[in-house]
Formats: structure tokens, C-alpha cells, sequence
């Protein structure tokens, strides 16, 4: 059964293209990451799930309902945590919790959702008082309501510290464990790299991959990223570089100091070498994880 | 069905020149003025067909030069720039562009002539006349002659926008066809009878009277031919040089009826024409 | 159905800030004023009540239904609020149902305590009271409220510039409320070209036009019930039938049913 079907959207606000024809499907039971920097289009994409924004071109339906035409019968199975919402000021914690189970006509218990993003303690404040932190959270028990099928979560961990993000994640893995599924989107590679099924990396409005974690990592080499810095080179090394086993790509930083080069773990030393051989003076090294923007260089063909 | 999505391109165009807007507005609010100020200023019926006269001077002046700004850029602008060849490299052919841009354009001319007249027409009835069958069809026989008259000067700078290569050309011919006809065609009326008298041709006592064959050139003018057909169609007038009954018939409402229409339909014919053989 | 989350969350909003308990207080203030002051004349028939009471509802109602109304969306859309409310399963029409009947409640519950305290001295210090006529006069007054307060609403839904609500909202109410009559009186003035005698006996569809307006079909329908106040202008042997009481009835749902109408069709078809 499939819980997102995504088919040819596109929306263009005048000249500009927020998304460019993007299609994908998300199955039930799965957790969904979505992928990419800010402004890619992933709030957009959002928008329309939920129907604030109307799309150019294309349909999207959940749960076979479309978004557009039958909205609200699309978001009766959902949870959401919407992007750019504001609290209701002058409603405490536990009032919000309550008109999103009047909403849903669900029969619920306030206090242990509250206690469940942690912050029971507040539930009595009002939410206008909150920090952005604890309003998330308020917003994630009130997406969690009525037991969702599907779970929506734009940019869920902004505002949380890092304790706050691994709630988040426990309670994300919680949810797909009671049949959940989760749509989560993120502009931060490791959150999506610890709970996610499959991801899919939207970048400047076009959807530039859909894979498995491990899928991406594979196509990457192994996702090192290798910083030599060097005193002098010739562009013609990168390509001799590039054509070694296991390097995925090699290039100059923008300075024209290092050599930065993407390859599988194993491949790092046979770089070095080659450089050596070439007769490169190598006076530093460093290794990264491979970052998303090195990613989205693979993916988009190198924008730098 | 091509000429359609031409005529909205354009329609829209000329929404967007800022120029036309205020001169079709300026337009509008000097028939309605017009309309407004007709009951006052008159005595006994107001329905009695002589508003069309009333508005000669505003309209004579004003339409000309909306019908001209609205058509003289059409083709040659896009031309100039370019733009033409673009047009003509989709799936339009020239009779499309023209007939397009004579919808799209005619009707931005169209809408402000029978937006303004109606609107006059209504403060003209109510709420001091009465409408009656003939004179709501005299009306629109005048909004009908109205449109023509539009359309004549509309033609007219169609005409220029396809004969002319540059945008200044077809800027300076527009301008010197309204200048001509609309501003001081009169004075040279004067003018000529002054030089007649001068080479002793006609006879000096005042008031000049020129000789029958010229005052047929010089009321062969289209705003001259308009108030002609007002005059001696809605007011029935029978005096003036043209009207009285010693004048010549070559000189009566009749024949002015058919210079009008051939002014109306033949530079409509001949842009159109022009531009289906010329090179771009 | 789920207006009414909608519908319970708003009304409950008003009882939290107390906007409910101080509008309760200012209408009871104000009645039992009006029903002192209205028998130190020495005239105590319930009419006189009625003819003071119905033209300071004239003035007071849509102003408070304005207040009330003209940020019911825009505000939230403004904040960011709405895209909250509109992530559960809520059509945009029951978010604005639930809105409208929300806030009804806030303007019908003042309203009507408001003249069930006065009813008391009404009973006391005028002559007979007649049970039906007074409720019957109370739910116009409502109605009257209602319907500005669709006109707000309409408003609100319009754009997302709260300015232009504002502006647009108190617009309304000067111009519906306040200088309907004066206006239409300048029109016909202006159209007989500044021939001040028309307005001895204006032409029949200025009379209607003048109806139009909420305040004016308020004002009709309680000359209806109790033969007194403004409205006895539309009385006259020789008005047309199209004045008639059930006209202003109606006038005042189309005014409900328009406003809504079109303030929605812009809402449902724009991106948040």
C-alpha cells in the first residue's frame, strides 16, 4: 500500500521554480527522509501535502486521497509538524493538546502526550511563553494525536539541542514501530542517516536521488573525503587522480591550495601515493565524513 | 486558433502601457463628463439625438490619437526588436499575428468606446430622458459610427506599423497623421482660401467660400466625414457649405457615409496586405 | 463537522481573555442605562425603550461585530497560527464556519443578557410588556451583529495584509453603519445633476438602496415588530412594495451569505 504518491509536481511562482517536476512514492510502514539544503523546495513540497500551496502541475495523494481535492480527509490519517506555524499565544500547552484532539475527535489523555515530548512540566504555561524548543515539542504531541498512520515532520529537530534531537529520534523510531509512517525532511545528513529507510535529495527544485542510506553511501565510494594540501599541482594530476580505483571525484579547492577528493576508505592511501609519484609536495592531510554538500556535489555534478 | 493567443498577448500588452491606459481612462471620463454635463446645459428632450453632436469635439480630438498609440507600435516595435521573428518561429502565421493583434489591440479600443458611450448614454436617459426604440437604435448607430471612426484611425497607424522599418519612423508618421488631420486640418482650410484669395482664384469677400471641389478634399478628413454623418444623419442639419440644399449631393451626408467607410476598411486592408509580402 | 473544534476553540479564546466577560458588562451597562434614561421623559411606553435602544444598537452592534470579526483570519494567517490549525483534518471551510459561529456566540451572549437584564427594569419601570415583541426585537439585534460580523469576516479572508483588513473592515463599517443614507442621498443628489427636491420624494430604487444596507434592514424589521424608530420611513402609504419587512429579512441573510461567500472563494483558492 502506498502511503505518499508524489507524481510531476511542479510550482513556479512567477518566473521562479520551486520544484521542478518531482515525482516519488513513499510505502506504508516506511520512515522517509527528505533530504536537502534550505530553500531546495522541501517546505514547498510540504505545503502541498497539506494543501496551503496549490501546485503548478501534477497531483499528490495520500493514502489514494488527493491533497488538493480531498484534503482533509488526506490529513484525517495524519500527524503533522508543520515548517513556519506559530503556537496560539495565549493557549497553554495542555489547551492545545486538547483542540487538536477535538480536532481529530480522537479520546486521548493531554498530560501523557505532553509527558511523552517531555514537557509536562510546562503543560499549565502558556505556550506564548515557550521557547522555540519547547514549542516544537508542544507541536509533536499534537501531530502525535490519534494515533497518525502517517507522521509529517518538517525540519523537526530545529530549535531542539542535541538531547532534544535524540528524543526526537526515539520517538520517531517508536512511531514507525507502532506501523507508522514517517515523512520526515532535514537539511542535516546525520539524523536522516540514523533513522531512515530510504531518503530522497531534493536539490534546487529537482529531486536528485531516491535511495537507501547505505544505496547513497555506496554510490559516494564510501563517503570519505580526503583534504591534502599541496604546494604546487597540475590540473592533469586531478584526472589521473580521478581515474584510480575507488575515487569518486577529485578537484581543487577554491584557493587552489588543496586537493579535495571524495573516494571509498580503503582508496585513501592510493591517492597519496599517486599524488607522490606525480611529484606533488604533500605538507598536510586531513580525512572528513563525506558532508551532505558532498553529496549533493556527486549528486547535482559538482556545483563549485 | 492561434490568432486568439495573440490577441490576449496583446490585449494585455496594452493593458500594461501605461500611456494608453491613462488616454482610454481620460477617454472614458470625458464621455461620462459628457454625459453628465448633456441634460444641463441643454433645453426640452434630452433624448433628442443631439448628444452625439455634443461630444463631436471631444471625440474627434481624443479617439485619433487612442486609435493611433494603440496601433502604430504594433508590428514595427516587435520587429525592431526581434520579438517578430520570434513570434513568427512558432506556430503562427502572419495572418495570425495581424489579426491577432487587430482583436487583441481593436478590442482594448472597442471596450473603451463602448464602455464610455454607454455609460454617457445611461446618465443621458436617467434620469431626465426616456428611452424609446428609435432612439435606442439611433444610439447604437452611433456607437456604431463611433467604433468606425476608431477603427479608421486604428487602421491608419496599423497601416504605418507595417510600412515603417523603425520605431522613430512609425513614431514620427503617427504623430504627423494626427497632427495633420486632428490639429490643424482647419487651419488649412484657412490657409488655402487665404492663398486662393491672394492669386485672385476665388472670390475675397468674406466669409471665403472655397470652391466645391476643394471643400470636398477637405472634408474628405475622417473627423470632418464623422461630423458630417452626425450632423446630417442623427441632427438632421441642412445648413453649413456641406449640408445646406444649394451644395452639391457630392457634398452631403451620403457621400461622406461611403469616404467613411472606405477610410475605415481600406488602411486596415492595406497593412494587412503590406505585411503578408514584405520581408522581415 | 469539525467546525466545531474550530467553533469551541474561538469562543473559548474570548472567555480566557475576557473579551466575553467585559462585553457581557459593557451591554448590560449600556441597557440598563437606556432603559433609566429612557422613562425620565415621563413617556413610558416599551416603545420608547425600544426606539433608544434600537438606535444605539444601530451604531454600537456592527462596531463591536467589527472588532470582533475583522482579524478572525488574517491574523492567524499573519502569525502563522493557521498553518497549525490547518495541519489536522480541517477543511478551510470549517475553519471559517468554526470561526463565524465562534464568534457569534461572543457577540449573541452579550447581546442577549444584555437585554435580559434590562428586561427586569423594563418591567419595572415601563407599561406592558409584551413578552414575544422583546425577544423577537432581541434576536434582530443579533442578527444585526451577525451580519457585520460576516462582513469583517468576509474581509479577513480577502488578503494577508492585516492593514488592509483594517482599513477595509472600519471602511465597511463607516460606510454600511454610519453614512449609508447620506451616500445614497448624494448619488441620487449628483445623478438629478444637484436638484435638491428629489430627495422630497426619491425615485423607488433609492429607497431600496437605502434598505441595503444591514443598519437600515435592522432598523425596517424593528419598525416591523414595534412600529417605531428610523425604519417608519419605509412605512409611508405610497412605498413600494419592495421594502416590505421579509425583503430586509432577506437582505440581511444575503449579506451573511455573500460576504462569507466571497471571502471564501478567494481563501480556498489562495497558497497560505
Amino acid at each position: 500500500m502506498v502511503a505518499i504518491q508524489v507524481e510531476n509536481v511542479s510550482k513556479r511562482y512567477g518566473t521562479l521554480t520551486a520544484l521542478d517536476r518531482v515525482g516519488f512514492t513513499v510505502e506504508e510502514g516506511e520512515i522517509f527522509g527528505f533530504l536537502g539544503p534550505n530553500g531546495a523546495g522541501k517546505s514547498t513540497m510540504i505545503n502541498i501535502f497539506l494543501d496551503f500551496v496549490r501546485p503548478t502541475e501534477g497531483t499528490v495523494s495520500i493514502f489514494g486521497h488527493n491533497c488538493q481535492q480531498e484534503g482533509h480527509l488526506a490529513r484525517e490519517r495524519m500527524g503533522v509538524l508543520p515548517e513556519g506555524y506559530s503556537v496560539y499565544d495565549r493557549l497553554t500547552g495542555r489547551q492545545h493538546v486538547e483542540f487538536a484532539i477535538n480536532s481529530k475527535d480522537a479520546d486521548e489523555e493531554p498530560m501523557k502526550l505532553l509527558e511523552r515530548v517531555g514537557i509536562r512540566d510546562a503543560a499549565d504555561r502558556k505556550a506564548g511563553g515557550y521557547s522555540k524548543g519547547m514549542a516544537q515539542r508542544l507541536v509533536l504531541a499534537m501531530a502525535l494525536v490519534g494515533k497518525p498512520d502517517l507522521l509529517i515532520l518538517d525540519e523537526p529537530t530545529t530549535g531542539l539541542d542535541p538531547n532534544g534531537a535524540r528524543e526526537m529520534r526515539t520517538i520517531i523510531t517508536e512511531e514507525s514501530e507502532r506501523g507508522a509512517t514517517v515523512f520526515f525532511s532535514s537539511h542535516i545528513l546525520e539524523q536522516v542517516e540514523a533513522v531512515c529507510d530510504r531518503v530522497g535529495i531534493l536539490y534546487q527544485g529537482e529531486l536528485a536521488a531516491i535511495d537507501t542510506i547505505e544505496g547513497l553511501r555506496e554510490s559516494m565510494g564510501g563517503g570519505t573525503k580526503l583534504q591534502i594540501t599541496v604546494n604546487d599541482i597540475d590540473e592533469g594530476v586531478l584526472d589521473s587522480i580521478e581515474s584510480l580505483d575507488g575515487v569518486e571525484n577529485a578537484w581543487l579547492s577554491n584557493d587552489g591550495r588543496k586537493v579535495e577528493v571524495t573516494c571509498s576508505n580503503d582508496a585513501k592511501l592510493d591517492v597519496v601515493i599517486a599524488l607522490d609519484d606525480a611529484g606533488v609536495d604533500v605538507s598536510d592531510f586531513r580525512t572528513d565524513e563525506a558532508s551532505l554538500e558532498d553529496m549533493f556535489a556527486a549528486y547535482t555534478g559538482g556545483s563549485r | 486558433m492561434s490568432w486568439r493567443t495573440i490577441a490576449s498577448k496583446d490585449y494585455h500588452e496594452s493593458k500594461d502601457s501605461r500611456l494608453v491606459r491613462y488616454l482610454l481612462y481620460l477617454f472614458v471620463a470625458a464621455c461620462l463628463i459628457g454625459g453628465y454635463v448633456f441634460p444641463v446645459t441643454t433645453t426640452g428632450d434630452v433624448t433628442k439625438d443631439r448628444f452625439a453632436g455634443f461630444m463631436t469635439a471631444t471625440i474627434t480630438l481624443l479617439l485619433p490619437l487612442l486609435g493611433i498609440l494603440l496601433s502604430y507600435n504594433a508590428i514595427v516595435g516587435e520587429r525592431e526588436s526581434g520579438r517578430l521573428a520570434l513570434l513568427l518561429s512558432l506556430p503562427h502565421n502572419r495572418q495570425d499575428v495581424v489579426f491577432g493583434k487587430l482583436v487583441g489591440r481593436g478590442g482594448f479600443l472597442a471596450l473603451g468606446v463602448i464602455v464610455g458611450l454607454f455609460g454617457a448614454g445611461a446618465l443621458v436617459i436617467y434620469p431626465f430622458g426616456s428611452v424609446s426604440a428609435t432612439s435606442t437604435v439611433s444610439y447604437l448607430a452611433y456607437v456604431l459610427l463611433t467604433l468606425a471612426f476608431g477603427a479608421v484611425y486604428f487602421g491608419i497607424g496599423l497601416t504605418i506599423s507595417t510600412a515603417t522599418v523603425s520605431k522613430q519612423r512609425a513614431t514620427v508618421a503617427a504623430f504627423g497623421v494626427f497632427f495633420v488631420f486632428v490639429i490643424v486640418w482647419d487651419a488649412i482650410r484657412d490657409g488655402s482660401a487665404f492663398l486662393l484669395d491672394q492669386a485672385g482664384l476665388i472670390d475675397g469677400t468674406l466669409p471665403q467660400e472655397l470652391p466645391n471641389w476643394l471643400l470636398f478634399l477637405h472634408g474628405a478628413e475622417p473627423g470632418m466625414l464623422y461630423e458630417r454623418i452626425i450632423e446630417g444623419f442623427f441632427e438632421g442639419s441642412e445648413s453649413g457649405p456641406y449640408l445646406s440644399a444649394e451644395a452639391p449631393w457630392y457634398l452631403g451626408e451620403w457621400v461622406a457615409l461611403v469616404v467613411f467607410l472606405v477610410w475605415a476598411v481600406v488602411p486596415l486592408l492595406v497593412g494587412y496586405r503590406r505585411f503578408e509580402v514584405t520581408d522581415l | 463537522m469539525n467546525w466545531r473544534a474550530i467553533a469551541r476553540k474561538d469562543f473559548l479564546d474570548s472567555v480566557r481573555s475576557r473579551t466575553l466577560w467585559a462585553l457581557v458588562a459593557l451591554f448590560v451597562g449600556l441597557l440598563a442605562l437606556i432603559a433609566y434614561a429612557g422613562q425620565l421623559t415621563g413617556e413610558t411606553d416599551v416603545t420608547q425603550f425600544v426606539g433608544f435602544t434600537g438606535e444605539a444598537f444601530a451604531l454600537f452592534v456592527p462596531l463591536v461585530s467589527v472588532v470582533l470579526g475583522y482579524k478572525a483570519v488574517v491574523d492567524e494567517r499573519e502569525s502563522g497560527t493557521i498553518a497549525l490549525a490547518l495541519s489536522f483534518p480541517h477543511t478551510r471551510a470549517d475553519f471559517v464556519i468554526g470561526k463565524f459561529v465562534g464568534r457569534s456566540l461572543v457577540l449573541a451572549i452579550p447581546v442577549l443578557v444584555g437585554m435580559l437584564v434590562a428586561s427586569v427594569l423594563v418591567v419595572v419601570l415601563y407599561d406592558s410588556v409584551p413578552v414575544f415583541e422583546y425577544l423577537v426585537f432581541s434576536v434582530l439585534s443579533v442578527v444585526l451583529g451577525v451580519s457585520f460580523l460576516a462582513i469583517a469576516i468576509g474581509l479577513s479572508m480577502l488578503t494577508t495584509s492585516g492593514r488592509r483588513v483594517t482599513a477595509g473592515a472600519f471602511g465597511a463599517y463607516i460606510v454600511l453603519g454610519v453614512l449609508w443614507s447620506e451616500l445614497i442621498d448624494a448619488l441620487v443628489l449628483i445623478l438629478w445633476r444637484f436638484d435638491a427636491t428629489v430627495l422630497v420624494s426619491p425615485p423607488e430604487w433609492a429607497t431600496f438602496a437605502q434598505l441595503a444596507s444591514p443598519v437600515e434592514s435592522y432598523h425596517r424589521l424593528v419598525t416591523a415588530v414595534f412600529d417605531t424608530g428610523p425604519g417608519t420611513a419605509y412605512t409611508t402609504p405610497d412605498s413600494p412594495w419592495f421594502v416590505d419587512a421579509w425583503v430586509a429579512a432577506l437582505l440581511l441573510l444575503a449579506w451573511v451569505v455573500f460576504a462569507l461567500g466571497v471571502g471564501y472563494l478567494r481563501f480556498s483558492r489562495s497558497d497560505l
